[in-house]
Parts: structure tokens; C-alpha cells; sequence
């Protein structure tokens, strides 16, 4: 049995096909180093500011008076003795200063503490701030007797403020002498 | 005839499918003067994976230094070899994050093992390849390059500690925007690239 070798035809298409994929193939961009490359990427967030000051778990506000001080008879106020001298004064970052936070009627407002940090600020018996009497400035209680939230934040250098402490909230009377104070 | 014509096309597909595929990976055999080119791999990962997470990072004041290390590993058989560029852009173009963006510095070091020192406070061990002058430079400027794995071996680990600052005396609020509290995300990608 003999075999016989047909010819091969060539198809119409493959002429065209191989022009085609060639053209193709030529506009494409080859990078030499498009072949020779791979990446990884990290997604970072970060946040600025000061972390909280642990004393007491962030909860050191605490209530004092009414009572006597800085001559008037029913000054109360936020204490914050416990942040301790030391802390503030050798633990890094050291602050400067405090800025109290006063809220009435859902309007806040805030004064520095002290603009006088080495002779006020270095005395730890001073951690207080004290509201008194009636009147429209920042360090008296409100004329309504209306509830007062207040708050404080370290002021640490070039003004960056650190987070907040707790809040307090005083209650004026009209005997302010039966002013209370809830932690 | 038909042979250039299939020749032809053959060629055409495979620049096609070399530069349609994922180009990190690349398998070729060829012959050349009696020397073989076996099959390679170029591979790039951050602790296994090919994107991670990290922060959010907290406790960066003036002055105040974070500090993050990320073990990158890197494969290239197939006599390549793999070096690599790190860079930063931003991902939350937020007013505060952009602002906080441009205000933070970094520094990039390479350690050779993990128990490099990479912390807030000292100097990191390894070598120090962003700035290149030492000390902190622009995180939005951040440029950094090295070798990873060379021509001789397949694998390599390399630890990168980068760290964190804002500059001291930076004010409190920078073109409106009070710092404190203002959040950023950017992305630092390591791109490697095959060698010879």
C-alpha cells in the first residue's frame, strides 16, 4: 500500500492573520523593564496629637466647693491636683498650661488657665479652677443658673492642644452656696 | 512558505501574551550558544502579602517619633536579581489629611535581621537610605532604593524601619487647619525591578 503525499494548500487566512498579529504585536508599548517589575504597597494612616494623660484613666477633673477661695465665699470649680507636678513637669512631653472648656446652653468657650506658668504653674495646689460669683465673664457662673459642662486640655508648645480631659458638670443655685458639682 | 507564516505568528502571539500578562512573572526558554535560560520568578511581598494595613498610627506631636517595621521579602530566580524604590503618595486627599501629609517627616532604614532596633527613641540599626544625609526628610518626598536579592540567590528578607516625626516648633494649626486631632493616609509603595 502506497502512501501519497497530498500537497499542502496554503489558506487564504493565514497570510493576512500573520500581517495582522504582527501590526498588533508592533503597536503594542514593549517595555523591557514592563516584564522585569512587581510591587507591593502599605496603606498607612496616622493621626497627630498627644496621647491622652493616663492619670486616673483620663478621668482627673474632678469637682471641688463651693467653698471659699481667691475671696469670694462660694467658688467652685474643676480640680485637676491629680495631675501631679511631677507628671506634668518631668514626664515628656511636658505641658505649659491647661485650657479650660466651659459649655452653657450648648454654647463653649475656653480661657487658659494660667498665662503665668512659672509662678502659678509650678505650684500643683493651684490645679484649680475656680468659677464664682454671677456675670457674663469666662470665670463666672452662668446669670440663669443654667447647667455648666466644663473641661480641660493640656496646652503643650506652640499651642498644640492634648485631648480632653473628663467632663464635670455644675449646677448653680440661687443660693449659690447650694451649687453642686456632678463628676 | 507556510513555515515563515506560522514562525511569524508565533512570534506576534507571544509579544502579545509577554506583555498582556501579569508581568511579574515571566517564563521563557531559550537557547543561546549552548547556554540555557531557564524559567524565572520576580516576586515582591510585605510580610506574605502584596498590600498590608498599618496604623493607625498614633502619638505624633512635634518631636514625637513613631516607628513601624514591615519585612519585605523578595524572590528572583532564574539568575535575576531584584532591586527595589520606595516612595509615598497620598491616598486621603482630605484638607487635614494632605496638610498632615506634607507636614510629617519619615526616615527609611534596611535591616538585615528583625531584631534590628526600631523604635521611638535611639537610632535604628541597619542602614539608613531615606534621607540620605540622615537625620528626617519630607514623607511626601520620600525616595529610597536598594538591592533585595542578588543575582547569586533566589531569596531574600530585608526589614524596613521607617519612622515618623513632626517637625518641633511645627505650630499648632498649619493653613487653617489645627493638627491635633487631623488624620492622613498614604500609601508607601515598594516597587522591585529585575536585574542581571
Amino acid at each position: 500500500m502506497s502512501t501519497v503525499a497530498r500537497p499542502r494548500r496554503r489558506r487564504r487566512w493565514q497570510a493576512p492573520l500573520a500581517a495582522l498579529l504582527v501590526l498588533v504585536a508592533a503597536g503594542l508599548p514593549i517595555s523591557a523593564s514592563a516584564q522585569w517589575s512587581t510591587s507591593v504597597s502599605a496603606t498607612v494612616t496616622a493621626t497627630a496629637g498627644y496621647a491622652a494623660l493616663p492619670v486616673n484613666n483620663g478621668q482627673w477633673v474632678s469637682c471641688w466647693g463651693p467653698g471659699y477661695a481667691n475671696g469670694y465665699q462660694n467658688s467652685v470649680g474643676p480640680d485637676f491636683k491629680s495631675v501631679q507636678y511631677l507628671y506634668r513637669n518631668q514626664v515628656a512631653p511636658v505641658f505649659t498650661n491647661f485650657q479650660i472648656y466651659r459649655t452653657v446652653n450648648g454654647v463653649t468657650t475656653s480661657a487658659p488657665w494660667s498665662t503665668n506658668p512659672s509662678s502659678v504653674l509650678g505650684d500643683q495646689a493651684n490645679y484649680t479652677y475656680l468659677f464664682h460669683d454671677r456675670g457674663t465673664a469666662f470665670h463666672n457662673l452662668p446669670n440663669d443658673n443654667s447647667a455648666m459642662q466644663v473641661y480641660v486640655r493640656p496646652v503643650y508648645a506652640n499651642g498644640w492642644l492634648g485631648p480632653k480631659s473628663n467632663t464635670i458638670t455644675i449646677y448653680p443655685q440661687s443660693d449659690l452656696s447650694q451649687t453642686s458639682c456632678q463628676r | 512558505m507556510k513555515r515563515v507564516v506560522a514562525l511569524t505568528a508565533g512570534v506576534a502571539l507571544v509579544l502579545l501574551t509577554g506583555t498582556g500578562a501579569t508581568l511579574a512573572l515571566w517564563n521563557d526558554t531559550e537557547t543561546v550558544e549552548g547556554a540555557a535560560l531557564t524559567s524565572g520568578t520576580l516576586n515582591l511581598t510585605i510580610g506574605g502579602q502584596e498590600q498590608v494595613a498599618i496604623g493607625p498610627l498614633t502619638g505624633l506631636y512635634p518631636g514625637g517619633v513613631v516607628a513601624t517595621k514591615i519585612t519585605l521579602d523578595g524572590q528572583a530566580s532564574g539568575n535575576l536579581g531584584l532591586n527595589f524604590a520606595a516612595s509615598t503618595s497620598l491616598v486621603n486627599t482630605s484638607s487635614a489629611s494632605s496638610t498632615l501629609f506634607g507636614v510629617l517627616d519619615a526616615q527609611l532604614y534596611t535591616q538585615p535581621t528583625s531584631s534590628g532596633a526600631c523604635a521611638a527613641t535611639g537610632t535604628p540599626g541597619g542602614t539608613q537610605l531615606y534621607p540620605t544625609g540622615g537625620g528626617f526628610g519630607d514623607l511626601s518626598a520620600l525616595a529610597a532604593s536598594g538591592t533585595l536579592v542578588g543575582t547569586a540567590s533566589d531569596t531574600a528578607t530585608t526589614y524596613v524601619c521607617v519612622r515618623f516625626t513632626i517637625p518641633s516648633g511645627t505650630a499648632a494649626t498649619v493653613g487653617g487647619i489645627e493638627l491635633s486631632g487631623a488624620q492622613t493616609s498614604f500609601t508607601l509603595n515598594i516597587a522591585g525591578e529585575g536585574t542581571r
